[in-house]
């Protein structure tokens, strides 16, 4: 945390604020190390959006495409 | 403040067809999802449904209501998550080229520090972290200022 506080010229606090909300929401996880609490990103808390959106899309435009194709024959 | 993406793709077909394909329910079926209404003859502020019967971790019910329509360029409807709480906004636009249609689709409204944080690892280019082959399907994130 000292280190977030020191690269981002914001206070403890606001930085304790923001880690919070994103621990809550499943996107950082802590870990106590004697005085010093570490922090990684869980990207698995973001990737069931992300991954849904882009197969969805992925899909969705492959399809188009050949659906297209048939419309194009009918006109 | 909600978040957008945008994705964007060449079709080597003319507008109108491509706004077939975006307006059709018997088309939409096929390629997008189900659709209870002809949404190239809908009224503007009509209701209408769009189901995926194979959706998995969500409803796959979406409770649209036609926004814009203006033939064969730019279709805009709002959908909301059936027992869900998103409610995002889908603006097609379709610009003629020489080899057919540019596809462009703003999907804007998600709300939250999850939009938040999916529009911005999108921008950012960490889409390699996604199993699935993004290609070139959502090329760009940013903020949206406009009310869903």
């Amino acid at each position: 945390m000292s280190e977030l506080v020191a690269a981002h010229q914001v206070s403890q606090p606001a930085i304790s604020r923001h880690l919070r909300v994103l621990r809550e929401a499943g996107l950082v996880s802590v870990r106590q190390d004697g005085r010093r609490r570490c922090y990684r990103i869980e990207a698995d808390g973001l990737l069931p959006l992300l991954g849904y959106l882009t197969s969805f899309w992925d899909q969705r435009l492959g399809a188009l495409a050949a659906v297209l194709d048939d419309v194009e024959e009918e006109s | 403040m909600s978040y957008a993406y945008d994705l964007e793709r060449e079709l080597p077909h003319r507008p109108e067809q491509v706004w077939r394909a975006l307006t059709d329910p018997g088309l939409l079926s096929r390629w997008f999802m189900e659709c209870d209404q002809d949404l190239a003859s809908l009224p503007l502020g009509g209701r209408f449904t769009l189901t995926d019967p194979n959706a998995k971790g969500w409803s796959g019910i979406l409770d649209g209501e036609l926004r814009q329509r203006a033939v064969p360029a730019r279709l805009v409807y709002r959908t909301d998550e059936r027992n869900g709480t998103s409610s995002t906004t889908l603006t097609w636009t379709l610009d003629p080229t020489e080899s057919g249609t540019r596809l462009h689709l703003h999907h804007a409204g998600w709300q939250g520090l999850r939009g938040f944080m999916t529009a911005q690892f999108l921008r950012m280019g960490w889409r390699s972290l996604i199993a699935t082959n993004l290609n070139d399907l959502l090329d760009r994130t940013q903020p949206d200022t406009e009310a869903p």
